[in-house]
């Protein structure tokens, strides 16, 4: 597991297992473990044998589906539940979200996100939300993704230097407006200040990987996972990428913080940062009893250090990036503060396209 | 290795002893899949993941790849017996399969069907190969103008689609479908579009149960209102004779060979297009065969010509959709994306080395998706008969039970309620439709291609300005284009 993860993430992630055994060994010091124990048999009763629904926003086939139907039998191994994964397409991954806030919160309904898109959609005002990203019964996050800024085999922009001394306008290539390969683009650009055009309304990043190909586009942001195949063919490589510290996957690729020219620069690329940094994770509707949640939230850990699992997702060339319940709560309310109302203003505008 | 050798390897790795259950297993599985209303190829590829975990490449491959091939043979046998398509590809089959079956011809459309699937996919696989060294150049011929054009080109088939010959019917009917493609936030401004409030039309209307609506659902209100049979005719109850009409379609669509090969071709060209699927060509496929015929008016009546057209049509679409996921690792339809994470899974890494270091893998998806719809061709002729011989059943009977086939079917693909109702209502288009003779089939064109005409537009317009009719196989499908639509027009005007 040793891949891409934040660096802050690994601080967190290597402090929160000795605290959670030290926990555990106090409670069983003090006692308290009769009961708590009792509660637990209680519990793991309860999901014997049950359904517990697991919505994927999307349609099968896609990222978020493949890591759900790839967890889905260790966390059946580590609930004793079936697990049933039911893709929820609709809305841009909405429709599902909105009903994984909506549903009953008796435990036996949870679902992955794609967490960025419920912040903007959220920050963004858009009509439709029927959630509030702060108050989801968190069980834990699978992956975050690292950005990578993609250049073209045969471009003259070599090096994130060459594109903010471009004379002329880069040709970058977006999907839709408000996604998010469009938010990185407008975003970085005016952080970062290099020109560039940005050409959007292609259908997926499978789309634009052509489009570089044919030449039409020079850059592109995409997720790192979604890059590394062409990086690896020696069709595009990238000069630039998301978060404070270099990932142990592109150790000799500049981060975005290390270009940043100013310190409003900075604190713009800190947003965004702390928006990728909530990735991948699982939730359920507020209001899930406090013994269930935390019966979900550790089997989830069981099932994200199952070796097994660690195998399957490592054959399937997934990430991952475990965060418990928990610290995915905290993240989650941190995510949604911008301090600086123009920042917030120009997210807001980069999210609604109107930049 | 070169081409040779990975041809020969292909093969016997294809029919390898360890290798052939999982290609007959998967080619089972995909008929029966392809037989349930909604669920096509992707779903089957889909629900296949979780077991290629623990199969190495040579098996995995095979049986994903047999399961998605054969899934075109199952619609097409639900398509002609019951005027049910399997999903989107075997929408066009319902034109004239389900009126053969009427005539008491099932067994002889089954047969050409079944035939027909398999020789399009066979084209495809050879085309593919014959293509392979220069495979990369020709998939980076087409671009958002070439896309656009092309786009533009299938657009002008709809004028030959009216139905009696009543062009204003072929292009309303075109126009409508054009329409409600523009349902849900638009690709180029994110506005949202004729969504009135309700979430689930953001993304647009789902295909499957718009088709399922527009032909089988309005199918079963037609049966139902006017009674009687799927079959009407009282000839060709028996399994012999059955049997014997199967083998007569086997034969004609092979003396067809010739609008075999052009259909095919058009499934071939159509299937480069990232994400359009085979619908589409299936109905441009019918087009033109109904364009070219000497009786165009007998389309529509149970000709097999309207059965033999779309069905190679729908499996050569595999080969050009095979062609972008073997050059560059970038799929060519959402089947292909999941092909692609399950040669990951397996440890191959799709793309320009695999044709370097993995040519006999290459060349055994090759195979399989010849000797997958080999195998489901086979299958599918085998149970035609007994399948058959339940469209003799009274429609009071058979109406209910495969309304609620149907409706399940738009049910499950994303488990929603809302795609039922959209059955439902495009149900009672169709039927409607249907009875004032409005090209139904000039629906799904425009419908199917509406997105892609306006998103390639705008990125061509964004990449090159109005210049970009100039790319020279732009400008060429353009002179197509304006060609095809000066013929139609001289030929209405010569008629009228």
């Amino acid at each position: 597991m040793k891949s891409s993860l934040h660096s802050q993430n690994v601080n967190r992630r290597r402090y929160a297992i000795p605290l959670f055994l030290l926990a555990a060994i106090l409670l069983t010091a003090i006692g308290a473990v009769d009961a708590s124990a009792e509660s637990q048999a209680e519990v793991a009763a309860f999901y014997k044998g049950k359904n517990l629904n697991f919505i994927v926003p999307y349609k099968p086939g896609g990222g978020y589906d493949t890591y759900s139907r790839i967890l889905r039998p260790y966390l059946e191994k580590h609930t004793g539940a079936r697990v049933v994964v039911r893709n929820v397409p609709g809305a841009g991954g909405l429709l599902g979200v909105n009903e994984t806030y909506t549903t009953s919160a008796n435990g036996l309904t949870i679902g992955i996100q794609n967490a960025v898109a419920s912040v903007t959609n959220q920050m963004s005002e858009i009509e439709g939300v029927r959630y509030d990203f702060t108050k989801f019964s968190w069980v834990g996050r699978m992956a975050t993704n690292v950005r990578a800024l993609a250049v073209r085999k045969g471009s003259s922009y070599k090096t994130i230097q060459d594109l903010i001394n471009a004379k002329e306008k880069v040709k970058m290539g977006a999907t839709g407006l408000g996604g998010s390969t469009y938010v990185d683009a407008v975003i970085t650009m005016k952080a970062l200040g290099f020109p560039a055009e940005i050409i959007h309304g292609y259908d997926s990043s499978k789309e634009m990987d052509m489009g570089m190909l044919r030449g039409e586009i020079e850059i592109l942001w995409g997720s790192y996972s979604s890059r590394r195949k062409m990086v690896k063919a020696g069709e595009q490589f990238i000069i630039l990428q998301s978060g404070k510290k270099r990932s142990s996957d592109l150790p000799d690729t500049p981060t975005w913080f290390e270009v940043a020219p100013s310190e409003h620069a900075k604190k713009i690329l800190t947003v965004l940062t702390a928006m990728h940094e909530t990735g991948r994770p699982i939730a359920g509707p507020p209001g899930i009893p406090g013994d269930r949640l935390q019966f979900l939230r550790e089997a989830f850990y069981k099932a994200m250090h199952d070796p097994d699992f660690l195998k399957d997702a490592k054959k399937a060339k997934r990430v991952l990036s475990y965060l418990s319940g928990e610290e995915m709560e905290q993240l989650a309310k941190e995510s949604m503060i911008i301090e600086d109302e123009n920042i917030k203003q120009m997210f807001i505008d980069a999210i609604k396209g109107s930049i | 290795m070169n081409v040779l050798d990975g041809l020969l390897q292909g093969f016997t790795a294809a029919v390898s002893w360890e290798v052939i259950p999982y290609l007959i297993g998967g080619a089972t599985l995909g008929l029966i899949i392809g037989v349930i209303p909604g669920l096509g190829g992707h779903f089957a590829m889909a629900m296949l993941i979780p077991f290629v975990f623990r199969m190495d490449a040579t098996t995995g491959v095979t049986f994903i790849l047999a399961a998605h091939a054969a899934v075109a043979q199952g619609g097409g046998l639900t398509a002609i017996l019951f005027a049910t398509p399997g999903t989107g590809q075997n929408a066009a089959t319902l034109l004239d399969g389900p009126a053969m079956t009427e005539k008491g011809e099932a067994g002889r459309a089954v047969g050409a069907a079944m035939t027909a699937c398999f020789l399009g996919a066979l084209f495809g696989a050879v085309v593919l190969t014959v293509l392979l060294p220069i495979l990369r150049r020709v998939v980076l011929l087409f671009g958002p103008p070439e896309f656009f054009m092309l786009a533009v080109l299938a657009l002008t088939f709809i004028a030959v689609l009216g139905t009696k010959g009543a062009i204003n019917k072929g292009l309303i009917g075109g126009a409508l479908g054009l329409l409600f493609s523009f349902v849900g936030a638009g690709n180029v401004t994110g506005e949202r579009r004729f969504t009135f409030g309700l979430l689930e039309l953001w993304d647009g209307l789902s295909m499957v149960p718009v088709l399922l609506g527009i032909f089988a659902v309005s199918e079963m209100l037609d049966l139902w209102i006017q009674g009687g049979a799927l079959a009407r005719k009282e000839k060709g109850h028996d399994a012999r004779s059955v049997q014997k009409q199967i083998f007569n379609g086997v034969f004609t669509t092979l003396r067809r060979w010739w609008l075999v090969i052009r259909c095919s071709s058009i499934g071939t060209t159509l299937g480069l297009i990232p994400g359009l699927g085979s619908a589409p060509a299936a109905f441009l496929a019918y087009a033109h065969a109904k364009q070219t015929s000497k009786t165009p008016e007998k389309f529509g009546t149970g000709t097999i010509e309207g059965v033999i057209a779309p069905e190679s049509a729908n499996d050569a679409v595999e080969g050009g959709a095979l062609a972008s996921t073997l050059a560059f690792g970038i799929p060519g339809s959402s089947s292909m994306a999941i092909l692609i994470t399950a040669l990951i899974i397996m440890g191959v890494e799709p793309g320009p080395e695999m044709m370097t270091f993995h040519l006999d893998l290459v060349f055994l998806m090759i195979w399989t998706v010849i000797l997958g719809n080999f195998v489901g061709t086979i299958l599918g002729i085998l149970v035609a008969n007994p399948l058959a011989r339940i469209t003799f059943m009274r429609g009071s009977i058979l109406v209910p039970i495969l309304l609620t086939v149907i409706l399940t079917g738009s049910f499950v693909v994303h488990s929603s309620w809302f795609d039922m109702i959209v059955a439902l209502l495009f149900g009672m288009l169709g039927y409607v439709m249907k009875k004032l003779d409005y090209s139904r089939p000039a629906f799904i064109i425009g419908f199917v291609l509406g997105l892609m005409v306006e998103r390639n537009l705008f990125l061509s317009l964004q990449l090159y300005g109005t210049r970009f009719i100039f790319e020279p196989l732009a400008l060429t499908l353009m002179v197509i284009a304006i060609l095809v639509l000066v013929y139609n027009v001289h030929k209405l005007v010569r008629t009228s």
